[in-house]
């Protein structure tokens, strides 16, 4: 999977969660404005979410549907999009430092909550 | 004998009457009570009952039923449901959106209360619906005191270094 934001590239099989605080330079800074441009090349079910630091754990997140050329049409008789996701009530970047502490071995903090759809 | 006349005859009275005074007594303590209880369960009852209507909004409806958003951070749910009005085979075509993020302090999507990232005004994030080969355009407006990029999950971007 290859990760690329407009104004950096982000390195082929980078995880969103890996090594992408105090590192990625690719930020919209306060009061600031970008536009993404892109075609889509692919089709499912994704998300698309923030990727400064862990910021999209406090809420910049949303689901990215793209529909295939080749989708059949079900008879159903609704399409609903269901969003699982951990939940914390601190702000995430508060949780960091416990996270990267000498000696943490890479545990991440334990959610206090799992929400669908928020 | 002419001495206790008197109290003889106040004391004189049947036992009849004697148990139907002390009876009245008491029913109309008893009575008393009851609507003090009443009163205070009534009380109590309208207390509450406005407390919890008024903190509601005045929303009565049942939240399982309800479309409604009750609060204005939270997502309606409806958005998303895909409507089945949308082409999946429409010709390709330029769709754009508009992403505003925001902050607030006392976001609680679980009933704790704690500093919230917003897009466009409620969490999670709008559903953002295309057909394979579309452009996507999306302007972001950083409205945030915190630095951000968006990140589109796991999508090539084969030719758009040019941007």
């Amino acid at each position: 999977m290859v990760h690329f934001l407009l104004e950096f590239v982000l390195n082929s099989g980078t995880n969103y969660m890996d090594g992408t605080y105090g590192i990625t330079q690719c930020s919209i800074a306060p009061n600031q404005s970008f536009t993404y441009n892109f075609t889509l090349q692919q089709s499912g079910t994704y998300w698309y979410h923030a990727h400064y630091a862990t910021t999209y754990q406090d809420g910049l997140f949303g689901p990215l549907i793209i529909h295939g050329r080749n989708e059949p049409t079900y008879k159903v008789s609704g399409d609903f999009i269901v969003m699982l996701h951990d939940w914390y009530h601190d702000f995430s970047t508060d949780l960091l430092p416990a996270f990267f502490a000498a000696g943490n071995a890479g545990v991440e903090p334990v959610p206090d909550n799992g929400l669908i759809n928020g | 004998m002419a001495m206790s006349s008197k109290p003889d005859a106040e004391i004189r009275q049947s036992p009849a009457e004697m148990d139907g005074n002390k009876r009245s007594f008491v029913t109309k303590k008893r009575c008393l009570l009851f609507v003090g209880a009443v009163v205070i369960v009534l009380g109590l009852a309208l207390g509450l009952g406005l407390g919890i209507g008024l903190r509601n909004g005045g929303n009565s409806e049942d939240p399982l039923q309800s479309t409604k958003t009750p609060v204005s951070w939270r997502r309606d749910p409806q958005e998303y449901v895909l409507s089945s009005s949308f082409d999946i085979h429409a010709p390709n075509t330029t769709r754009t959106y508009t992403l505003n993020l925001t902050e607030i302090p006392n976001g609680a999507p679980d009933g704790v209360s704690r500093r919230l990232l917003l897009i466009n005004g409620a969490f999670p994030g709008p559903a953002i619906e295309a057909n394979e080969g579309d452009r996507l355009v999306v302007h972001v407006n950083n409205l945030m005191t915190i630095p951000s990029a968006i990140h589109w999950h796991g999508q090539y971007q084969n030719g758009a270094f040019s941007a």
